[in-house]
């Protein structure tokens, strides 16, 4: 059997295994095991497995990943998406929608604390969701709102799932978090365009909210500060060169924690339950990710990328059709994989046919967890939905999925203006960088 | 099992907060008096391999290792028991494995004399997190495995 062959079957077995509820990280890690025992020997294969921890976790540009996530759960602890959440309502007052509106300006200035996109639909729904409902919100605005909202937690940075590409394509982490704010401001206000027309079709579905006037708007938009200071300090830091990207996550951890405990409102046991939830999702996240490399290193052995890149040239595809056909392909996979899986499954495998084409790696990540995240909000594996769901479980299921299509629409439109202009994610970190 | 798993986990925050203690003292050092701490990098990586191998047992044991669950809507009930099951074994025979493995080359650093190169730091030190962890989240498994195996029985 060919190499080739035996990494197909290793990639379709994968699927099958993660499929049949095998946890992904141990997908991967029996997938490449077998596959490459077949193709080097057993004892060749078990020589890998037993050292690939030790390679991946002594690179040191890992600590960004718990560095990130404490950011993340201490933000999340300390009030401050009520605070943006109020800092964007009163930003968009006066307008039919409002509250939808600044539930999505408040995912977004979440996404910029939050590197998860779980996280962020899951403490945007239980501030936001309650309060359209009390001004009579329909259910499917409201929770359409915050599942699409929510995935700007995964494209706007920090975000654990552009880290992890990092890891995977070995592409920097620094230029990622800049190739991904465009991109994230414009789903964002794609969202809100979204809302903006739903008003108009249906103005019953959003009735009119009290404005806020003059000082009290502007007290209430600084609300906001303490996400602007973190995001400015950490990520800003990144961006002017002052800080590397592991240096800027631990800065931003502790200065959310400074500013929680500063304000009176982070608790020692909210602290307590940042760290752990930390320590946890960091030790998750590295078994997938180390389980990750050890079947890329496998795939590569297999040569089956460059066997996919060698096909594609036989069939003499354009660069762009092949593009659309591994969109189709994400569109499809996003049915049935979590993000994270997905990414970790698939980059291996095409991102040397997307660098073969001409493509820029750093824009391919862009657009992966622009389409991943379209996985994120449409059934049947739709995260963000069921994280929704579990805050609000009088809300039907249906409800849910209907209320998500209309912003599928701008998720469609970010996808077809990063193929027309790829600027949108490159031109920031050319300038950066 | 569920109480040395915690007690880990809570090692870890430990290591994770010196490690974040260590960052934010070295970019003030820099960035104040142009003195960044030495051999940073190597302390780190250390306190790294302790916070996500400390912490790996009890996410096995808690079943928080990501998982797609879409087929529990299409099959019945005690099929989704059966495939829990297959899963633990498999958890448990790929960390078990990854553990063997491990003790071969961390010994071999140690005959080596394999060192970091600006504190001297062996690399065995490094290693041994790893094993410890991934033995430990093999025996987090053994306990699922009897878990799953008890639990039908007692419902009983």
């Amino acid at each position: 059997m060919s190499p080739e062959i035996i990494g197909l079957i290793s990639v379709v077995g994968l699927i099958a295994l993660v499929l049949l509820r095998i946890p992904v990280g141990v997908a991967m890690g029996v997938a490449g095991l077998v596959g490459y025992a077949g193709l080097d020997g057993w004892h060749r294969a078990l020589n890998r497995l037993g050292n690939t921890p030790f390679e991946l976790s002594n690179g040191y540009s890992l600590t960004v990943v718990p560095l990130f996530l404490l950011m993340g759960a201490v933000a999340a602890r300390s009030g401050m998406s009520r605070d943006l959440f109020r800092a964007a309502n009163a930003l968009f007052t006066g307008r039919r929608g409002t509250l939808a509106m600044a539930s999505i300006g408040a995912c977004a200035g979440f996404g910029a604390v939050s590197g998860s996109s779980l996280a962020t639909a899951a403490t945007m729904s239980r501030i936001a969701i309650p309060e359209m409902q009390r001004y009579g919100y329909h259910d499917r605005l409201s929770t359409g709102a915050v599942a699409s909202g929510g995935t700007l937690g995964i494209l706007i940075p920090p975000s654990v799932i552009l880290i992890v590409y990092a890891i995977i394509a070995q592409t920097p982490v620094e230029e990622l978090f800049a190739a991904g704010l465009i991109p994230g401001l414009v789903l964002a206000f794609l969202h809100i365009v979204v809302v903006w027309l739903i008003c108009r079709l249906r103005p019953d579905w959003a009735p009119p909210t009290p404005r806020i006037r003059g000082l009290a708007r502007l007290a209430e938009v600084a609300r906001m500060w303490e996400m602007l200071v973190l995001f400015l300090v950490s990520i800003g830091g990144i961006y002017i060169g002052l800080f590397s990207p592991t240096e800027a996550a631990s800065i931003g951890a502790a200065l959310a924690i400074a500013l929680g405990f500063a304000t009176g409102r982070l608790t020692p046991k909210g602290a307590m339950e940042a760290v752990v939830e930390t320590v946890r999702t960091a030790a998750m996240l590295f078994f997938i990710v180390i389980m990750a490399y050890y079947f890329a290193y496998f795939l590569v052995l297999t040569r089956l990328p460059q066997g996919l890149v060698e096909w594609v040239q036989e069939m003499g595809f354009s660069a762009m059709i092949v593009i659309l056909l591994l969109i189709g392909f994400y569109l499809i996979l996003g049915c049935f994989l979590d993000a994270l899986g997905m990414i970790l499954i698939t980059v291996p495998v095409f991102l040397p046919l997307v660098i073969a084409l001409g493509f820029d790696p750093i824009w391919f990540g862009v657009l992966v967890v622009v389409v991943v995240e379209v996985g994120l909000i449409t059934p049947p594996v739709g995260m963000n939905l069921f994280v929704i769901r579990a805050q609000q479980p009088d809300m039907p299921l249906a409800t849910l999925y209907r209320g998500i299509v209309p912003f599928l629409g701008a998720d469609a439109a970010l996808i077809v203006l990063l193929l027309l202009f790829p600027a949108l994610a490159t031109w920031l970190p050319g300038l950066l960088f | 099992m569920a109480w040395i798993t915690r007690a880990f986990t809570l090692l870890a925050c430990v290591f994770l907060v010196a490690m974040m203690g260590i960052m934010v003292l070295d970019v003030l050092l820099r960035l104040i008096w142009n003195a960044p701490l030495f051999g940073k990098v190597e302390i780190v990586k250390f306190l790294l391999v302790l916070t996500v191998y400390f912490a790996m047992a009890e996410t096995f044991l808690k079943d928080e290792q990501v998982t797609v669950d879409v087929i529990d809507q299409v099959v019945p009930v005690p099929v989704v028991g059966f495939l829990r099951l297959v899963a633990a074994i498999l958890s448990f025979a790929l960390l078990a494995l990854i553990t063997w493995r491990g003790v071969q080359p961390a010994l071999d650093t140690l005959d080596f004399g394999d060192a970091t190169m600006d504190l001297r730091i062996s690399l065995i030190w490094y290693w041994v997190p790893i094993i410890f962890g991934m033995g430990l989240a093999a025996l987090a498994m053994l306990a699922v495995i009897w878990r799953l195996v008890r639990g039908p029985r007692r419902q009983a």
